[in-house]
């Protein structure tokens, strides 16, 4: 089994994608991992979130 | 020194450096040796890509930013105090005082105009104060070399100098150290900000006790505002609303988001300001020393491979950030900090935790052993001064790339490859669209010319978000451009430029398959899906859609 692909979509690859997508199991294990991302991109914005506490602390050194 | 003496020449030493700083201020010995900015700019004057060999010191010099806080605060000291500085200028060329001279009277000498300019370092200006001596200093950073993966200053820029009539220029971003009247450490970080932000966005540039001034206006402090003991992150943002720009302000709470906010902006030319708690690097844990601020001059690359953003298997270009150069007030300019990735045990409010953190050219003595503490930086706030037609934060971008990224590593799937690993890597930078533009000319000839045509003409904002995409460690893939005034829930995908053939033909190829729910769910959801869907390789649209054209 080949770890990396040298580009991520080719001609080649494109018939063996879309059959794997049309096999129960495919589209199971690409609909978990597009699931597995949404969850983790809802957390992105947690960096938009700040404690008041920080906000308010002088900066004195 | 008589007193018509406008200048004094040097050779320079550790010695005559000090002999200079302690005569031309009201300092002592004692309180310049005591000085990190002493031991860190000699350091610096002696390293070999700088290696400083001549000072001179241009006496009774008029520093604008020192007389507007003389003008407010000093003036009206009941002790008399000296108003006018002096200004070291360095240079990498042995001459003597004579040679100047020489050169100034018009005669034969052994200095040119050329050979002081090719030379020339840049300059401090020395304040006429007990401790605080340093003042405006613009020298020269380190080099960069041919190399992508290298130190990178993008926000310098080339300060005029004119001594005696010599015109000499010096490529840097200024820096000074706080005098803990008309500002501490929060002012002059703001102060070397706007020395960037200043030239890029056109407003002018306040001195320090302007800018304390402005940031307590309309958020005052407890105590009195001058002397200043500091600013908090509110009263910076004010700081920089009074100037006219927007303040985005950013809790770095992962390394790597730190990594990705300092490197996107910074390439953009957009000086971040960076807070911070200042924790000793113990293993039991400690107590933060306080807190302080600084301003991000600069960062580099490591051409290592590095892990993914946050494990998720996204390769992004920032992740490579291995250091950033910072304008610390208490150090020097472009003082470097290391993103080693060393969790710091911290205490605070009695809660035990570990947290990322930054190396500091900070020491100090440990109350209770007196052995020598290294400071560590936490909990790091960014602050980045915006052009307010700047509008879409940078998170908002990567979200839709990492999520693009996930459904093409997510194809790959099928063909076996269970590592979830994309061979993409992705560029995540603000351009301004000229910038952009004139580094998309300079590849003619490489691309397609109908491509190259379209994209040069087309219509786009002042300022762009560009992720490039490469494969196999750097051949172009395509690249995203993204509007940055737009409204964050909407479309705000300018065009895709492909580079790839096989690329163009597959993708489309494949979105054409309609009968597959997986491909059409997200093809409804995905700007970029969706522009590949509805546009043909130049950017013309071949079948109907609701996506903008501008």
């Amino acid at each position: 089994m080949k770890k990396h692909l040298e580009k991520p979509i080719t001609k080649k690859s494109i018939e063996a994608t879309v059959d794997w997508l049309r096999t129960e199991a495919g589209a199971r294990q690409f609909r978990e991992k597009m699931e597995r991302s949404s969850k983790y991109t809802a957390q992105m914005s947690d960096c938009m979130v700040f404690e008041k506490e920080a906000l308010l602390e002088p900066v004195t050194l | 020194m008589s007193e018509a003496k406008s200048f004094e020449v040097c050779e320079y030493t550790e010695e005559s450096f000090k002999e200079l700083l302690i005569s031309k201020s009201d300092s002592s010995s004692a309180i310049i040796e005591s000085k990190q900015h002493y031991e860190y700019l000699n350091r610096y004057l002696k390293s070999s890509s700088v290696q400083g060999k001549t000072i001179v010191a241009e006496l009774r010099y008029v520093d604008h930013d020192f007389l507007e806080d003389y003008s407010y605060y000093y003036v009206k000291c009941f002790r008399d105090l000296e108003r006018k500085c002096c200004r070291l200028h360095f240079f990498q060329t042995s001459f003597v005082e004579e040679d100047l001279v020489d050169f100034l009277s018009g005669k034969p000498s052994q200095i040119t105009k050329e050979s002081l300019n090719d030379s020339y370092i840049g300059f401090i200006v020395i304040k006429p104060l007990p401790k605080t001596v340093f003042g405006r200093t613009c020298l020269m950073h380190y080099g960069e070399k041919a190399s992508e993966y290298t130190r990178h200053f993008p926000i310098t820029r080339k300060y005029p100098v004119n001594l005696f009539g010599i015109e000499l220029s010096v490529q840097t971003l200024a820096f000074q150290e706080q005098d803990r009247v008309a500002a501490a450490c929060a002012t002059s970080a703001l102060w070397s900000v706007f020395q960037g932000t200043g030239k890029l966005f056109q407003h002018a540039i306040p001195s320090p006790i302007e800018i304390t001034k402005s940031a307590t206006k309309h958020v005052p402090i407890e105590s009195r505002v001058i002397p200043s003991v500091g600013l908090n992150a509110h009263q910076m943002a004010q700081a920089i609303r009074e100037i006219g720009l927007e303040p985005l302000t950013v809790n770095a709470i992962t390394e790597d988001l730190f990594k990705a906010h300092v490197y996107g902006y910074m390439k953009g030319k957009i000086p971040l300001l960076m807070g911070f708690s200042l924790y000793g690097d113990s293993k039991e844990g400690s107590e933060p020393r306080g807190k302080h601020a600084v301003a991000i001059g600069g960062y580099s690359l490591t051409e290592k491979n590095v892990p993914s953003y946050n494990g998720t298997g996204f390769l992004l270009k920032a992740c490579r950030v291995d250091r950033i150069f910072v304008h610390d007030d208490q150090i020097g300019p472009f003082a470097k900090m290391k993103i080693d990735g060393k969790p710091v045990a911290t205490i605070k409010n009695g809660k035990n935790s570990n947290k990322y953190s930054l190396s500091t050219s900070w020491k100090w003595a440990d109350n209770v052993t007196g052995e020598l503490v290294e400071g560590r930086a936490v909990d790091p706030l960014l602050l980045a001064p915006l052009y307010n037609k700047i509008r879409v934060p940078y998170i908002t971008i990567h979200t839709r790339v990492f999520h693009f990224n996930e459904f093409l590593s997510g194809m790959n799937l099928g063909q076996g490859d269970t590592s979830s690993t994309s061979e993409i890597e992705w560029d995540i930078y603000l351009s301004s669209v000229n910038d952009f533009k004139k580094a998309f000319l300079e590849k003619s000839g490489a691309i397609d010319s109908n491509l190259m045509l379209h994209v040069l003409t087309k219509r786009m904002p002042k300022y762009v978000w560009v992720c490039n995409a490469t494969i196999n460690c750097g051949e172009p893939y395509l690249d995203l451009l993204f509007d940055t005034t737009g409204i964050e829930q909407g479309n705000l995908l300018l065009r895709v430029v492909e580079y790839d053939d096989e690329f163009s033909e597959s993708i489309r190829n494949l979105l054409g398959y309609k009968d597959i729910a997986e491909i059409q769910s997200h093809l409804n959801n995905c700007d970029i899906l969706k522009w590949l869907n509805t546009h043909n390789r130049l950017g013309v649209r071949i079948k109907e859609g609701k996506t903008a054209e501008m």
